[in-house]
């Protein structure tokens, strides 16, 4: 059962082009790697799938919806991490959380003594425990450290528990140990049902993944298992690059 | 109704731990007012100006010492034309009177006398505060002394009386007016930043990924800072009336009605410039010329609005600050006039449904700016 149905997706930015007559599947229940140097068009591809950007041509389906003209009906159904996550920093982390749940309808069971969100058995609690935020909920978003506010970024996205999860290179500027951190998050607290679309620069990450989308100026240059490409990460990342040099050598003829 | 809320409390907490919110809240009207109150004058002063008689006559030395004994006026007496000159390029007076030697000869003969008052062009204010001074204390000077009786009384004598503010006392206006104008700077510069700060930090990207609605974006801006601007109104009514003691005559219920249209508008200017243009330095750049210039120079506050030239006059009726000035200088200083409310009302609601409609098609949901 596919999550994700692409066709002959096209996205243009004045004369660029972003993404260039792309097809794609994205199966269900599956965590696939979306694999690219900066510019493949990573980004564009995960905005114009939460309608976040109008596609120029072609079709997209998720979830049953079409994000053109349902987004909103979608939106409910995903969690979806930018790049740069739009995390107020001048908020708390455990405000920064209930105003995500809030946003996201999602039940925060209230305790009188502790306050709203903090009760044992609180969604707000498990995913304070999960991320070791806990003993930093009072602490500012922005006095957190950068992969701090990469857990909490995530934690936010997991919160309601969305059938498809997007996270635009979560990893970028963590240190190794949080990157684990962060693969272990996701991979420990969405159901096997919930379809990840992660994208990343860092192949040894992506050999990890279920499938690998390896995307090159818009255009999918490889689509399978990474273990099907390279069975250790450090081949899988010498024939990704062997996968998208020739292209470049070819254009700078 | 649970996301509306969600945003509008993180917009209070985000306020109230922003210094400069609460900077342009209630030290920039604290300011602003202690400006209009003490800095910016438009009443008569005590003007410095020469003397040069040149009639030596008994009689005409009472009329130099009647502007000497002016409360309005500071008076040097020169003794030649080079010295007044120069005084008045150094800027040390505002004018001369020069009095000429056949002065009390023509007066004591009933014939016409004249009097030179010179005044300084550069400043068109002080130049006709020196000419009718001069003028005057000339006139009293006459009407008491033994020339008297060679003045041809007029028939008609004008009694002047000046209703709603008999002291002629500006700021009784100004300072209410400055009202206007320092709520339209905090409504236009506080939303000027928050729909661009959201753009530029990110965040608007991860709110529109979630169920958030444009209507839960836009009044989740509109309400927490009608609240905050709404705060400012009152404090700035309490400096004006409560610590400057400027007199108010109007309805304090009324008063605040209209300013919160008032407001309304304001805040819509801010909001459309920010959501617009989605970059704090610019949309505050933007906001303030738009907003600001026009409420200081086009609201009729500084200067009457049917001495402009008529492309200006029509033009002023798009600026909200032209009814609310219109509106609050009425308020304080005549009370209230139901006539004056309601035009001013009406005008304020049309342009802030207009400039709500403008912020929310301006609120897109996608990247591209597209709904």
């Amino acid at each position: 059962m596919q999550t994700v149905i692409i066709k002959n997706l096209t996205k243009k930015f004045g004369s660029t082009v972003a993404i260039d007559n792309l097809s794609l599947n994205i199966e269900k229940g599956k965590i696939t790697g979306l694999i690219g140097a900066d510019g493949a068009g990573k980004t564009t591809l995960l905005r114009t799938i939460i309608g976040l950007l109008l596609p120029s041509e072609g079709e997209i389906d998720v979830l049953g919806f079409n994000p053109e003209t349902q987004k909103n009906e979608l939106n409910q159904h995903i969690g979806y991490m930018p790049q740069k996550f739009g995390l107020y920093e001048d908020l708390t982390v455990i405000e920064n959380l209930k105003l995500y749940a809030d946003l996201k309808g999602v039940n925060i069971a209230p305790s009188p003594l502790e306050g709203e969100g903090r009760g044992e058995g609180s969604i707000l609690t498990k995913m304070l425990e999960f991320t070791t935020l806990a003993p930093f909920q009072d602490r500012l978003a922005g006095a957190l450290s950068g992969g701090m506010k990469q857990k909490l970024g995530l934690a936010c996205t997991l919160l309601g528990n969305p059938e498809f999860l997007l996270l635009d290179e979560p990893s970028v500027g963590v240190d190794p140990i949080s990157r684990r951190d962060l693969m272990k998050m996701v991979r420990n607290m969405i159901s096997p049902e919930t379809t990840v679309l992660w994208s990343t620069a860092y192949l040894d990450e992506a050999h990890s993944f279920d499938t690998a989308v390896v995307l090159d100026k818009g255009k999918v240059i490889y689509e399978g298992k990474p273990h099907d490409l390279a069975p250790t990460p450090q081949e899988f990342e010498n024939k990704v690059i062997d996968l998208i040099l020739p292209l470049a050598l070819r254009e700078r003829g | 109704m649970k996301i509306l809320l969600a945003l509008i409390k993180k917009e209070i907490k985000q306020i109230l731990r922003d210094p400069s919110s609460i900077i342009i809240a209630f030290v920039l009207p604290f300011i602003s007012i202690m400006i209009y109150m003490y800095g910016i004058n438009l009443d008569s002063v005590k003007i410095t100006m020469g003397i040069k008689n040149d009639d030596n006559s008994p009689e005409v030395a009472t009329l130099v010492k009647s502007f000497g004994h002016s409360k309005y006026i500071n008076s040097i007496n020169y003794d030649n034309m080079e010295d007044i000159k120069t005084a008045v390029l150094r800027s040390k007076i505002k004018g001369a009177v020069v009095i000429p030697n056949d002065f009390s000869t023509k007066l004591s003969r009933g014939e016409k006398a004249d009097l030179l008052v010179i005044t300084d062009g550069s400043e068109t204010n002080t130049a006709n505060y020196v000419q009718s001074y001069a003028v005057s204390i000339a006139n009293q000077w006459l009407s008491s002394s033994k020339f008297s009786k060679n003045i041809k009384r007029p028939l008609i004598t004008a009694e002047s009386r000046t209703w709603y503010n008999p002291d002629l006392n500006s700021h009784y206006f100004i300072v209410p007016g400055s009202i206007a104008i320092t709520m339209t700077l905090i409504g236009i510069l506080l939303t000027s930043l928050v729909v661009a700060r959201e753009w530029e930090r990110g965040t608007m990207e991860a709110l529109l990924s979630t169920s958030v609605k444009p209507i839960h974006i836009v009044l989740g801006k509109y309400i927490p800072y009608f609240v905050l601007g709404m705060m400012s109104m009152a404090f700035n009514v309490f400096l004006c009336v409560g610590i400057f003691k400027i007199p108010f005559r109007g309805n304090y219920f009324i008063l605040f009605v209209v300013s919160g249209l008032f407001l309304f508008t304001s805040l819509g200017i801010g909001l459309t410039v920010s959501s617009k243009l989605k970059n704090q330095f610019l949309s505050s750049m933007v906001a303030m010329s738009l907003g600001f210039m026009p409420a200081l120079m086009l609201s009729g506050l500084m200067y009457p609005i049917n001495s402009m030239p008529e492309f200006f006059q029509h033009l002023t009726r798009i600026i909200p600050p032209r009814y609310y000035v219109s509106f609050i200088e009425s308020e304080f200083m005549a009370g209230t006039i139901p006539e004056i409310v309601i035009a001013n009302a009406i005008f304020l609601t049309i342009l802030g449904c207009l400039l709500f409609i403008a912020v929310y098609m301006n609120t897109s949901t996608r990247l591209d700016g597209n709904k």
